[in-house]
This record gives C-alpha cells, sequence and structure tokens, in this order.
C-alpha cells in the first residue's frame, strides 16, 4: 500500500485519484485500520462490491478514465509513474454525457476543451431561452460546470488550510486558465500571483525538496543522524506541512 | 486439498470470463462509508473528469 500513498501524493493534483473500495462491513474496524495505516488515500466501503465489478479475486485493479471506461486492470502492484504518465498523457475533458441543443454547441465545445469559463458563460447566457429544451440544456451544462468549479475550489481550500502552497500554486494557475474571464479566475490570478512572490511559499517549496532529498537516504544513515537531519528540517522549516512531517518521522526513528 | 483447489480455480475462471474488461463502462457503485475521498462524492459517478486507480482489496 505505501507506493498507492505515493503516486496518491505525486499525482493527486493531476487529476489521479486513488479509491480503495472494499465490502468489509465493519466500517469501525475500517476505520482503526485508516487511522492506523495514516492512510491518506480515498476509502470507500461498498457492499457487494467483488459482485458489482465481477472481480476475479483479489486484489485487483482498475484504471477509469475520465468518462468512467475502464482503462486498465492487473495486480495493485502494476501501478507504477509509467503506467500514470501515460493515462495523464492521453487525458482530457470528460465528454458531456447526453448531446445538447444546436445552440449550446459553442459552449459544449469550450467545456469539452477545458474552457471552463467561457463554457459557463455560454450556458449563463442560455439560461432564459425562449426555448424550454434550450433553457434545460443550458442549465444542465452550467450545473455540471458550476460543479466542477466547486469541488476546484474545495481542493483549493484544503491545500490552504493544510499549508501545501507548492501543492496551491499549480492549482490556482489551472484555474485562473481554464476558467478564464469568471471571478474566480481573477481571485485565483490574484492569489497566485501573491504566493508565487511570498515568502512562505518559497519556504515551503524548499522544505518539501529538502525533505525529498533526505527522505531516500534515511534507511542508509545511522538512527542518530537520520533522527538529526530530520529535526534540523522540522526546525528550519516550521510553520509548513513537510516540517511537520518531518517531526513526525524524526519521532519514529527514536521508537 | 486437490479437489478444493481445482475447484478454486474453476470459480475463478469462471468469473474472469465476465469481469470488467478494458472498455467496459465501469458500474456505477454508491458509497456507504467513505474516508478521503473527493468533497461530496457519494458514488463513482462523482469521480468523472478525473482518472481512478481503483483497487478492490480486503485487510487481512
Amino acid at each position: 500500500m505505501p507506493h498507492l500513498v505515493e503516486v496518491n501524493e505525486k499525482y493527486r493534483d493531476k487529476g489521479i485519484e486513488i479509491l480503495m473500495a472494499t465490502d468489509v462491513d465493519q466500517a469501525p474496524a475500517l476505520e482503526k485500520f485508516i487511522a492506523e495505516k495514516n492512510l491518506h488515500v480515498g476509502v470507500v466501503r461498498v457492499p457487494d462490491v467483488y459482485k458489482l465489478v465481477k472481480a476475479s479475486g483479489y486484489p485487483t485493479s482498475y484504471g477509469i478514465d475520465v468518462d468512467g471506461k475502464c482503462i486498465w486492470r492487473g495486480h495493485p502492484q502494476g501501478l507504477n509513474d509509467n503506467l500514470v504518465e501515460g493515462w495523464l498523457k492521453d487525458m482530457r475533458a470528460p465528454k458531456l454525457p447526453r448531446k445538447l441543443s444546436d445552440e449550446l454547441a459553442r459552449a459544449a465545445a469550450d467545456y469539452e476543451s477545458q474552457k471552463y469559463g467561457k463554457a459557463l458563460e455560454g450556458a449563463q447566457k442560455l439560461l432564459k431561452h425562449k426555448t424550454e429544451q434550450v433553457r434545460a440544456d443550458a442549465q444542465y451544462l452550467y450545473d455540471i460546470v458550476v460543479g466542477r468549479l466547486w469541488m476546484n475550489q474545495e481542493a483549493a481550500k484544503i491545500h490552504r488550510e493544510a499549508g501545501f502552497l507548492d501543492k496551491l500554486l499549480p492549482l490556482l494557475e489551472q484555474d485562473a486558465e481554464q476558467f478564464e474571464d469568471n471571478d474566480w479566475a481573477k481571485d485565483c490570478a490574484k492569489e497566485a500571483k501573491k504566493l508565487k512572490g511570498s515568502k512562505e511559499y518559497k519556504k515551503c517549496v524548499d522544505a518539501r525538496d529538502e525533505l525529498a532529498k533526505v527522505k531516500p537516504e534515511l534507511e542508509k544513515m545511522k538512527p542518530k543522524d537520520a533522527r538529526k537531519s530530520l529535526e534540523k528540517i522540522a526546525k528550519d522549516f516550521k510553520g509548513t506541512p513537510y516540517a511537520d512531517e518531518a517531526a513526525k518521522l524524526a519521532e519514529a526513528v527514536k521508537e | 486439498m486437490k479437489a478444493l483447489v481445482l475447484f478454486a480455480l474453476l470459480a475463478l475462471g469462471c468469473s474472469a470470463a465476465s469481469a470488467m474488461e478494458k472498455g467496459d463502462e465501469a458500474p456505477n457503485f454508491k458509497f456507504e462509508h467513505s474516508w478521503n475521498t473527493l468533497p461530496g462524492a457519494k458514488q463513482l459517478t462523482d469521480y468523472r473528469g478525473k482518472i481512478v486507480f481503483l483497487e478492490i482489496w480486503k485487510i487481512h
């Protein structure tokens, strides 16, 4: 499972989500397990999930694309950077689940080329169209884009609150581009600009890089030295989530 | 014991024939409980727009 967590950390902001589904019926036991393993990946309890995906034994894993189609099946150990990079290369905006009225062709095309700001504007203009079908389709597209906007805002909020400024910046930059002309995009652009030039951002990036440099060396180091390097990161970059992680790791070395 | 293994293999073979394959639409399923999932996600289709690595697992 450690490699799942690693891939999750590395690719979550790029649009890859890990989802571990189980039919274990004891939710409290599952909760305990997640807490004990400090499992930071999506875990869901789904009764009869084996039957639903017709899984042939376990563990089995699947790659599912943006439209909900299976693009890979294999052993969880098969998950690696190469596989994920390949998926990312072909990643596109999800297709609209149904065909919309011709009046919305432009907005739908904007949506499918990830110009969400333009798609939103296009849909908004047709919300009061004289034809009922066009109004319904406009509302449908509008809701989809607003849903996306809401999810992105939530993701940004999570990173902001946890202090992962290094992860927040690319997210803001992407939203500023994709939601062009929308107020949210303007806010994102403003925040991104401010963040990029800030001391806090630099500190967070430096902490991340420093920890990434030290982490693979830890096993080769003497416990005393490993603890020392980690404690130094925790002290030098205090206030960043990476310093917290370093402190936790240092604590674990002591045991 | 041998019979048991054979039976297990047969059972595996049968279910493998109809398992989700590349190109198939993933079945939608609702989450009864969820941890660390996307904000607001209640079922698999709420992950549309993301590439999902789905692992079916059991606690050993």
